[in-house]
């Protein structure tokens, strides 16, 4: 098996499997455009610190034989739901500053399985919460009076469940 | 951490992320400051309940920026006993669709009984909407893909039922709509009597949920329900209905022929049905699905219990279904009677097989329900079969019989003319998934 080296913002140089690189469309795309050989020199990744890097890489190998994601009607209903798989969700059990590094190496990376584990990891994290529970958890300033705010649960009132 | 680092994160994942809450969670997340609120407002107004307070908010008011956001609307504040006010608030929300241009689905809820008048009242309260709609938004209307209309008797049933009962004043919906001369009087029979033009249907749907009484559908043309089902027979992807079938349905004669074959649409593009059926599944209900839903991928019966009594153990159970060969997904009546015994869960476990051998060779999931106990004392009882699909064996995977009663409630009809306790006339229950039906 081949492997490819990584270079991160940090200078970090990291050895992958090329199969498990793969995983990002992005690194994909470029290895296809460059023929596929990339053995003796590293391919920079400007925008993902080591740390971050090494995470990404870690949730490449775990889930390296993935089948492709279904592209069809059920993907609806599958983007709808936020159930996460167990290891992903121990995976996810980052600090949040983490956890946002990772969803934007995700999206600069192109790895949309990652991706959405991230989102779905956020979105559980707001799920049933109260909005001063909200501000909390995110440390989200309230900016709004409390006729404001009255004003926009009544309105809110109007969207349909 | 000095400052909210999530609301750093790009927009467009921002908003993927508000695309799995809740409609909850986007309420209490549009609460939490200036940032969030334009963040989340976009998507929880996507679907809205019009009210007269919420058009004005939307026409020129504080929301006037999110008009373009909303893609449903719901009609608000019509379930209830008043039908004069009902008719008003239907002809204010049907002037106003037009302020939402990228609407394509629409609820149209009405408050009804169980009377021969409320099934007149529907049929003049559903033409009034459409004409509107047709005449003051033709293109949101034209453009529809999803239209649910939506009866219910309301909650709580005051002395003496619905109010002005004798004095239904349809002039609101029909003045210009229907060059009705308002001089002329407010009673019943000024209404224009005409069926509506063809043209004044939405033809596009490729939803509808029609949840009127029971006995609202009909042969093609019979009433409105059926006439819209008919005119989007070849655009129609999901149906839903809460009402017997059977009349939808032309009976046969003793060949097997249908008396009015003309009369029967077929719907090539059909995938989903939800069907709740009153209790007599007559014998050949399931052949005339098939034959006017033939490429069906999802089934699913609510109502009550089959009545139909199989002949014996050997039976395999719903033969009438094997021509729906795209099947993947049915949840069927535990066959048997309605308050006896029903066929063993082991005659159940035998027949699916067989409908892989005859045919269904895409079913993946299988639910049969029953409910159990007496007539008003009852739970619902449900058990699952996955079908995996090793090579060409196929693993059938059958879970226990379990109660599926939580989050079940049930409200008893007990609607009269006089306001008299009586006989209840039904139960209408509900669950959480969204079931409702009238037992």
């Amino acid at each position: 098996m081949s492997t490819i080296k990584l270079l991160s913002s940090d200078n970090a140089e990291l050895a992958v499997d090329k199969e498990v690189a793969e995983r990002s469309i992005l690194i994909k795309n470029m290895l296809e455009d460059v023929g596929g050989d990339m053995s003796d020199q590293a391919i920079p990744i400007p925008n993902v610190n080591e740390a971050v890097l090494r995470k990404v890489i870690e949730w490449c190998e775990h889930h390296k034989s993935d089948p492709p994601p279904p592209a069809d009607e059920d993907s609806d209903s599958r983007k709808k739901s936020t159930d996460i798989e167990e290891w992903d969700q121990k995976f996810m059990q980052v600090d949040q500053e983490m956890l946002f590094e990772i969803i934007l190496a995700a999206n600069y990376l192109d790895i949309k399985p990652l991706l959405d584990v991230g989102c779905k990891t956020v979105a559980n994290m707001i799920k049933g919460k109260s909005p001063e529970e909200i501000r909390k958890t995110f440390n989200i300033q309230n900016d709004f009076t409390p006729e404001e705010e009255d004003q926009i649960r009544r309105e809110n009132e109007w969207a349909e469940e | 951490m000095s400052s909210a680092i999530l609301l750093s994160l790009p927009t467009e994942i921002l908003l993927s992320i508000f695309e799995l809450a809740t409609p909850q969670d986007l309420n209490a997340f549009s609460l939490c400051s200036k940032k969030t609120e334009l963040f989340a407002r976009p998507i929880l107004f996507k679907k809205i309940i019009i009210t007269e307070t919420s058009i004005a908010a939307f026409n020129g008011g504080g929301l006037a920026h999110l008009k373009a956001t909303v893609q449903h609307v719901s009609f608000g504040d019509t379930l209830t006993y008043d039908r004069n006010n009902s008719i008003r608030l239907a002809r204010v929300y049907s002037d106003s669709i037009c302020l939402f241009p990228n609407v394509s689905s629409i609820r149209i809820t009405l408050a009804t009984g169980n009377t021969s008048f409320d099934r007149d009242f529907e049929q003049i309260y559903y033409r009034g909407v459409f004409t509107i709609l047709a005449k003051k938004s033709p293109t949101v209307y034209g453009n529809l893909k999803s239209m649910n209309l939506d009866c219910a008797i309301p909650y709580g049933n005051p002395v003496g039922g619905f109010r002005n009962e004798e004095q239904v004043d349809f002039t609101q919906l029909f003045q210009d709509a229907d060059n009705h001369d308002p001089a002329a009087g407010p009673t019943n029979d000024q209404i224009p009597n005409r069926s509506l033009a063809e043209a004044e249907y939405p033809t596009k749907l490729e939803e509808i949920t029609i949840r009127t009484n029971l006995f609202a559908l009909g042969p093609k043309g019979r009433n409105i329900q059926s006439t819209l089902l008919s005119l989007c027979a070849r655009t129609l992807k999901r149906l839903t209905i809460l009402a017997n079938l059977e009349n939808m349905i032309l009976p046969r004669d003793s060949e097997g022929r249908r008396r009015d074959a003309s009369s029967f649409s077929v719907f090539p593009t059909l995938e989903e049905l939800e069907i709740a059926t009153n209790d007599n599944v007559v014998p050949g209900l399931y052949l005339d699905i098939t034959e006017m839903f033939p490429n069906l991928r999802v089934l699913k019966v609510d109502g009550l219990s089959d009545k139909k009594d199989f002949s014996g153990p050997d039976e395999m159970v719903y033969s009438e279904l094997m021509g729906l060969k795209k099947l993947r997904s049915v949840k069927l009546l535990w066959p048997g009677p309605r308050f006896g015994e029903s066929v063993e869960t082991q005659q159940l476990k035998m027949s699916i097989p067989r409908w892989i051998e005859n045919g269904l060779d895409k079913l993946e999931h299988v639910e049969f329900w029953v409910r159990r106990g007496g007539i008003f004392n009852f739970w619902l009882e449900s058990v699952e079969c996955k079908v995996q699909r090793k090579g060409d064996e196929r693993e059938f995977i059958w879970g226990e019989s379990v109660n599926i009663s939580e989050g079940f409630s049930r409200e008893m009809i007990q609607y009269n003319q006089d306001g008299q306790d009586g006989w209840p006339s039904g139960l209408r229950c509900h669950q959480k998934n969204g079931v409702t039906f009238v037992l």
